[in-house]
């Protein structure tokens, strides 16, 4: 899983500790691979245009590397870097570049560019080998287009009994991220009105399609809290940022994210469950409006199988229908859908997993294209396949 | 009479499924650490890597076999009740997500004999019938 040269092999005679090729002093590296095909059962692309009706393999295909040196017996500096098949030729971005120092055994404060809880799974969404599905449901995870800020974070663990407790609160902001705005959001928007605040992004899209927007998020602050022991997990989060989005003459209006969520591991029994609520105020609401949705997984493990079954549903969070600024309001996107998989660890460090999920995506506003998480209104429910191979090194 | 056949060939299956014999597994640390034994929930910890001391505060290295090891699954079996994959899943949460490193690993438990004989804050599990002298032993698992 990782090699790393170290200092005992010095006091040992020989050198015993694992240290492959690649031995630089105190350098443990590691990664992850994901190689994956995705197939959309009908004529349907996802918002991302990740997902299409031909065999594609840069929607899941990723891989990530991660450095780790220490700086003294203290700090610590972590590099993690992935490159995406969604990204024009794999170009490697940082989501995670930080020093980590910690003050005792359960107290570390970390500083620099660093993925946040806002869900469960959040800060290891990347790693596929470490979770059932070869994506985790979208309509929970979709809701957040913001996974890393520049900040800091600390983390506090404690143990209570045989219970283990973590609260990590978080501060930073991000600049130059990019989200999937639905343009349900033009109906009943007066063009003129729309163009005349927004000339240099014009919504010129058609109902039932999405834009993409560029948006910054700052005065970033939330905390991630769990308690849990070797069976389960449970957490709740929240957490709320300024968002600017200067295309729809957005200026620092409030975004909150609340969360709870549970995961099971007890004898075959794999459950994970999640729910979240999306408070987005101002003319923000126009790209994000308010949404709340929930899945809940459930699998049971045959040996080294583990298949599984999941419903996921996102729908509107008592989202304003006036008053949010002068081009209105946001329209939620409303969708759900049942998956079955399956994950088979056929090698100590790989796992091959295959999945098919219905979407039905659901009409925002009743007679509304239901687009769902789609890029277009499908017209009808979407099978998505999918097949995956990860593994951890 | 065709039962009796068919529940020996059945039975035969079963012996060549389950047929490897598990060793005795001992939890061997340095002869200077003042431990005289260890539970379950302590080793159980320190391989989940949630603490990083003995029970009396001195600091723990612990050291694993590598991955797909007959000794390393049945010592995960017998205290974490987990398969390699979910303990390496585990593993994987938590090194990605910057919450803690695995231990490091040796691939053969006469290098972690020899490990812990050189390591006064060393712990590692071996096969018993590995065990010399330079080690103490602070549990055995059947």
């Amino acid at each position: 899983m990782r090699f790393e040269w170290i200092g005992v092999c010095l006091i040992a005679m020989s050198c015993p500790v694992t240290s492959t090729a690649m031995a630089i002093d105190d350098l443990v590296v590691s990664g992850f691979f994901t190689v994956g095909a995705t197939r959309a059962g009908s004529s349907a692309t996802t918002d991302d245009g990740g997902i299409t009706d031909d065999v594609g393999f840069e929607n899941d295909t990723r891989i990530g590397l991660q450095l780790l040196t220490h700086i003294n017996p203290q700090m610590t500096m972590t590099a993690q870097m992935v490159g995406r098949g969604s990204d024009n030729g794999y170009a490697a971005d940082f989501e995670w570049a930080y020093i980590d120092y910690a003050l005792s055994d359960s107290f570390n404060v970390r500083a620099g560019k660093l993925k946040f809880p806002t869900y469960l799974i959040s800060d290891y969404v990347d790693v596929g080998y470490s979770y059932p599905w070869i994506r985790p449901p979208e309509e929970v995870y979709f809701s957040n287009p913001l996974t890393t800020i520049s900040g800091v974070d600390v983390l506090f663990r404690t143990r209570a009994g045989d219970m283990d407790l973590l609260v990590q609160p978080y501060i930073g902001s991000s600049k130059g991220e990019s989200g999937i705005v639905p343009q349900e959001t033009l109906m009943g928007i007066d063009q003129a009105v729309t163009n005349a605040l927004i000339p240099s992004h014009p919504l010129q899209g058609t109902v039932g399609t999405v834009q993409r927007v560029d948006f910054s998020a700052e005065n970033f602050i939330g905390i991630n809290a769990s308690i849990g022991n070797q069976y389960f997990t449970a957490r709740a989060g929240y957490l709320e940022t300024d968002v600017t989005a200067a295309a729809f003459g957005v200026v620092d209006d409030k975004a909150s994210f609340g969360s709870v969520g549970t995961t099971i591991d007890w004898r075959n029994t794999v459950v994970y469950s999640e729910y979240f609520e999306r408070d987005i105020q101002g003319g923000a609401n126009m790209a994000f409006p308010n949404q709340k949705g929930w899945y809940t997984t459930l699998g049971y493990r045959f040996g080294n199988w583990l298949p599984h079954v999941t419903y996921a549903e996102v729908g509107d969070n008592d989202n304003p229908v006036a008053g949010c600024s002068a081009l209105g309001c946001g329209v939620p996107i409303k969708q759900h859908s049942t998956a079955v998989g399956v994950r088979h660890d056929f090698a100590g460090n790989a796992t091959l997993k295959l999945e098919v999920k219905r979407v039905s995506p659901d009409a925002a506003v009743a007679g509304m294209p239901k687009r769902g998480l789609f890029l277009t209104a499908p017209g009808e429910d979407v099978n998505i396949y999918s097949l995956a191979l990860d593994s951890i090194f | 009479m065709n039962i009796e056949k068919t529940t020996s060939i059945i039975f035969a299956g079963l012996l060549l499924v389950c047929g490897y014999a598990s060793a005795d597994v001992a939890v061997i640390v340095h002869p200077d650490n003042p431990l005289t034994s260890i539970s379950v929930d302590d080793l159980r910890n320190l391989y989940l890597g949630k603490v990083r001391t003995y029970p009396n505060g001195d600091q723990a290295e612990i050291i694993d076999l590598g991955d797909g090891t007959p000794l390393r699954t049945q010592f995960y079996a017998a205290v974490l009740n987990k398969t390699s994959a979910q303990l390496n899943a585990y593993r994987a949460q938590r090194l990605f997500s910057g919450k803690g490193l695995p231990p490091n690993t040796v691939a053969t438990d006469s290098e972690a004999v020899a490990w812990v004989a050189h390591n006064p804050q060393g712990l590692a599990y071996v096969d018993k019938s590995k065990v010399n002298g330079n080690v103490k032993i602070l549990m055995t698992i059947q």
